[in-house]
């Protein structure tokens, strides 16, 4: 599905490349999480993937075919919501097919109706995002990546700014539409256990620049609960992993 | 409504306090040509209601409009194609910014000069003094769009055309409307100083002709009418405002 090919990337201005020979594969309706310290380059590596940034050399290839040029090919989903104040719910979800075009307004609305009432927002369409709570908001936001068509989809920290109850259900929500249409999802995190309790592989970042990333599989199966997080074995690889993330900001 | 008659009752009482004050000074100087009471002025206006209504008044609306017209396109073009080419920008906002340091009232004679009396002199001075806040809100509002929000539409193919229409077109108009309220004042300002300097007809020019027959009342009449017209217009932008931008007042 994804395949990061011996990519470099280096910010204009800097004298260090970010992203140094790395290559990874993420396999069709795989749920990754991708942790690191803050500032070790996740967010690059999404803004690589999503053609916001061009790679310096290397191939990054989605669905067999390198991004350059492409569009459409994946949804993004910033940290925080980037719902548009003046635009009601229903008009903030057809922005994505409004902005590519061939869909008639009939078959837009009939999307964002069915999309909305897959998230539970059902009869907020006429709404304003300042009239929904972060939760909801986070939903709308994820129903609109949704609505950009995309197999693969990239959550960067989508629920970072939440409260930790909010949090930890929109988790479990997330796992059970993750679980209902087995789209590829490449979701960031700083928090260990948001990517141990959601994912079943994590690459964990632990060096700068980032040239390699380490896959560890997570030993739970789904349908998955919360209590799997008090298993020996996942606290131990909570353990492993907090460990890594501590060498790699040291260094 | 009522709420808001509450909210402005100090702003009142003290107008009042003040017009009071006055009141009293101008009784106790007795000396109109000098210092006219507000209530000689408002009989002086009611005595001066044809000329001032029917001939002056006219004319000073037909400057301000056209003048204001002029700004308005001048001063959103000037903020569009600086947004939009950095070249521009380099170019153009010092040079504007330094614009603003000539003291137009001092060159109006010159726009006498080149036009004669015709409503184009005044006009010059009305854009001269009324397109500077219109083109450095609106460029400040195109400034202060969400870079994230322009990556999002970019992730969704958005090019150039559709960021500027699906999102800054939409996050300008609150800098906009704060323009335009800044913008009608100035140019019925600018009109009746065009018209102070030379003109047959409007009501800075009446206002000047009582000066030289010594008309205390008979100068401020005119400005007390060049006021109210003033406020009267950008309670209607407010007006505009609110129902247009909505989505502001319920966060």
């Amino acid at each position: 599905m994804l395949d990061f090919q011996n990519v470099v990337f280096r910010y204009p201005g800097d004298g260090e490349d970010t992203v140094k020979g790395l290559s990874f594969h993420v396999g069709k309706g795989e749920f990754v999480s991708l942790v690191g310290a803050s500032g070790c380059g996740k967010s690059t590596i999404f803004r690589l993937i999503n053609g916001l940034l061009a790679p310096a050399s290397g191939d990054i290839v989605v669905d067999g075919a390198s991004v350059r040029g492409r569009r459409g090919y994946c949804g993004y989903m910033p940290q925080r919501d980037m719902l548009f104040p003046w635009r009601t719910i229903g008009e903030n979800l057809r922005l994505p097919m409004e902005v590519a075009g061939g869909l008639p307004r009939a078959a837009q609305d009939k999307r964002v109706d069915a999309t909305l009432a897959h998230v539970g927002l059902a009869g907020w369409r006429d709404k304003r995002p300042a009239e929904l709570s972060g939760g909801m908001r986070q939903r709308a936001a994820f129903a609109r990546t949704l609505l950009t068509g995309s197999e693969l989809l990239l959550l960067d920290e989508p629920f970072s700014a939440l409260d930790f109850l909010t949090r930890v259900s929109m988790q479990e929500w997330l796992l059970g539409q993750w679980e209902d249409d087995r789209k590829t999802v490449l979701f960031i995190t700083h928090d260990v256990e948001e990517a141990l309790f959601l994912s079943g592989r994590v690459l964990v970042a632990t060096e700068w620049p980032i040239a390699r990333l380490t896959s560890i599989e997570v030993p739970a199966g789904y349908p998955r609960t919360r209590e799997c997080l008090g298993r020996p074995e996942m606290i131990a690889l909570r353990e492993q992993l907090i460990d890594m993330l501590r060498k790699g900001a040291r260094a | 409504m009522k709420n808001r008659c509450k909210g402005n009752l100090p702003a009142l009482v003290f107008l009042a306090v003040l017009l009071f004050a006055w009141q009293l000074g101008a009784m106790k100087a007795d000396a109109a040509y000098i210092i006219p009471s507000p209530v000689q002025i408002l009989v002086r206006l009611w005595e001066l209601r044809e000329p001032l209504f029917t001939a002056h008044l006219p004319a000073t609306m037909l400057c301000t409009g056209v003048g204001l017209a002029i700004s308005v396109v001048l001063g959103v073009l000037l903020a569009v194609v600086m947004d939009a080419f950095p070249m521009a920008e380099k170019a153009l906002y010092p040079v504007i910014i330094a614009s603003q340091t000539i003291p137009t009232t001092a060159l109006a004679p010159l726009f006498v000069l080149w036009f004669g009396y015709t409503i184009w002199s005044r006009v010059l001075v009305t854009v001269l003094i009324t397109f500077f806040p219109i083109t450095i809100s609106v460029f400040d509002g195109f400034r202060a769009v969400s870079g994230e929000m322009a990556d999002l539409l970019r992730t969704f193919g958005a090019g150039k055309r559709e960021i500027f229409c699906k999102l800054k077109l939409p996050a300008v108009l609150p800098y906009f409307f704060s323009a335009i309220k800044m913008a009608v004042p100035l140019s019925i300002i600018g009109a009746a100083i065009g018209e102070w300097l030379g003109a047959q007809s409007g009501l800075g020019y009446f206002s000047r002709r009582m000066m030289t027959q010594l008309d205390g009342p008979g100068v401020f009449a005119p400005i007390v009418l060049l006021s109210a017209v003033a406020m009267l217009l950008v309670g209607v932008v407010s007006l505009l405002e609110k129902r247009l931008l909505k989505w502001r007042g319920e966060s």
